[in-house]
């Protein structure tokens, strides 16, 4: 079976390549990008499967990534994974109208990372943006009530 | 002063107040306007709206008398300053309002235009002062927690790096370890969840202070949030040796649902149950139950730690507040989590206290929750 291909966009230079190795050890290919206008390039050339977006990101921020994505007929359907270090209070309602397949906060558990990572790659929708339409741009209370899912 | 003073003259007597308006006229620089109320309830309506800058006070009026003048016209406005207008007859009840927040009075017979001006001029400056000290404290609070929040986004990026590097070493994805190598890096891995920990509760404080945590009452049934709670607690206690018990018999029927945002509720239970385990050694117990009586759901932790000082029982929910002797065994954390149970607890309407009983060994800490309102009940029903 092909790889599937994730496109890393994470201006850190350490946890760019930790991420990278992470997901390359758990068979993926990966592809990387350091700012927001490397972002919507690489994403172009190498059609990845997946997007794994931070949001703090010099050259046009995420959400400036995440309106290019939508604006554009061929990069529309990639599904995104959003990896930030802000208050998922402040973001989390901007990043979900974009109708994102995940929302996770630095540091990210692994198995967590992992399990949302495959479950985009399938084409699942995300637990916790299906209720985010009726739950508060929290990112705390969406992940709580995520977990408890779990338990 | 550059802007022109608009005052608010509350005086019955017709004379007195020409009286007065002359004197102001002819001592304050500067006077935009002199409004003029005969009674109580003029002076509450107009102070109402905005414009005044400043009020002079006669404290006898027709429909009210006295300190209690004074005190309905500082409650319906309490940002503009009152100077008491008096006769010599009441000098004494009018230095009973300045003792109570009045700024200045006067007295009508012997007083000249320049004394009733300076009161006036002085009055509006102090409250001036007061407020601008008022508002770099409020800027001062806001940069604080802007600050925290800047904080705990710089921290995570370096953080997320050394979490997933010791991961990888840690997990062996870069190559076969040794036991000893693992156990090493198994506390790493500990210590960067605590971090971690940390840093979320830093942010969570700064919501909480700036008063952006939003609470989603709902029906809860607060059992099956215990149960949820303890589980995810168990490894942690039982790799400690201490024990987590819920107690479900609530004594008396079942336990009503409580009227309470079920994330809030678990995120107060957490800090609860994380302090009881943190605060037990190794042997050691923590006890969960629920009951109810008319006033609501009542669910207290109990352990059997080290127990909390009698002269800390009120402080331990304060801010930053650690007791002594929380750094020298492990860690006591930053002195959020309580700080942050209470606020969640009192914004849902109820009440988180330590329970004190001195034949108990360990701290036993007790909130309550409404219950649903009957009427709400049936309505959802």
């Amino acid at each position: 079976m092909k790889k599937s291909k994730i496109l890393i966009v994470e201006d850190d230079d350490d946890l760019r390549k930790g991420l990278a190795l992470r997901l390359k050890a758990s068979g993926y290919d990966v592809v990387l990008a350091s700012d927001g206008l490397a972002a919507v390039s690489v994403a172009r050339t190498e059609q990845p499967d997946l997007v794994l977006l931070d949001i703090g990101l010099p050259g046009g921020n995420g959400l400036t990534v995440l309106r290019r994505y939508s604006d554009c007929a061929a990069l529309m359907f990639i599904p995104v994974v959003v990896l930030t270090g802000r208050d998922p209070m402040a973001v989390e309602g901007a990043v979900r109208e974009f109708g994102v397949a995940g929302f996770l906060t630095k540091p990210a558990d692994n198995a967590e990372l992992l399990r949302v990572v495959e479950r985009a790659l399938r084409g699942e929708p995300d637990l916790a943006a299906s209720t985010a339409a009726t739950d508060s741009p929290d990112g705390l209370r969406s992940r709580n009530r995520q977990e408890s899912r779990f338990v | 002063m550059t802007n022109a003073i608009n005052l608010l003259l509350v005086e019955d007597s017709p004379s007195d107040a020409r009286l007065l308006e002359s004197y102001l006229q002819e001592g304050l620089l500067g006077v935009g306007s002199i409004e003029r109320e005969a009674t109580l309830e003029g002076a509450l309506a107009r102070l109402g709206r905005d414009g005044i800058d400043a009020v002079l006070l006669d404290l006898g009026l027709p429909d009210s008398s006295g300190l209690d003048t004074f005190r309905q016209v500082a409650a319906s406005n309490p940002t503009v300053p009152i100077v008491i207008v008096s006769g010599l007859n009441d000098a004494r009840v009018a230095e009973e309002a300045v003792a109570l927040g009045a700024q200045d009075y006067v007295l009508k017979d012997t007083a000249a235009p320049k004394d009733l001006a300076r009161a006036v001029t002085y009055a509006i400056r102090r409250r001036q002062v007061i407020e601008d000290g008022e508002r770099v404290k409020r800027e001062q609070l806001d940069a604080k927690d802007r600050f925290l929040s800047h904080v705990s986004h710089e921290l995570r990026a370096p953080l997320a790096a050394v979490h997933q590097f010791v991961s990888l070493v840690a997990d062996e994805t870069a190559g076969p370890l040794g036991d000893e190598q693992r156990e090493c890096l198994a506390i790493a891995m500990r210590n960067i969840g605590q971090l971690a920990q940390m840093i979320g509760d830093l942010l969570v404080m700064g919501r909480v202070n700036s008063g952006v945590v939003e609470i989603r009452a709902e029906n809860t049934h607060i059992l099956s949030l215990i149960e949820e709670c303890v589980t995810t607690f168990k490894s942690a206690a039982d790799e400690k040796g201490v024990n987590v018990d819920v107690d479900t018999d609530v004594g008396g029927g079942a336990l009503p649902d409580a009227w309470c945002d079920p994330v809030r509720t678990t995120e107060v239970l957490n800090n609860l149950l994380d302090n009881a385990v943190k605060f037990t050694s190794s042997g050691g117990s923590v006890a969960v139950s629920a009951s109810h009586d008319e006033r609501g759901v009542r669910v207290a932790v109990q352990d059997t730690g080290r127990g909390v000082q009698p002269e800390n029982r009120e402080r331990i929910f304060e801010q930053y507040f650690r007791e002594a002797g929380d750094g020298d065994s492990g860690r006591g954390g930053l002195g959020i989590g309580l700080f942050v149970c209470r606020e969640l607890v009192e914004r849902q309407g109820g009440r988180i206290w330590l329970e004190v009983d001195p034949a108990a060994r360990g701290a036993r800490f007790e909130f309550t929750l409404p219950t649903v309102v009957p009427a709400l009940a049936g309505a959802t029903r």
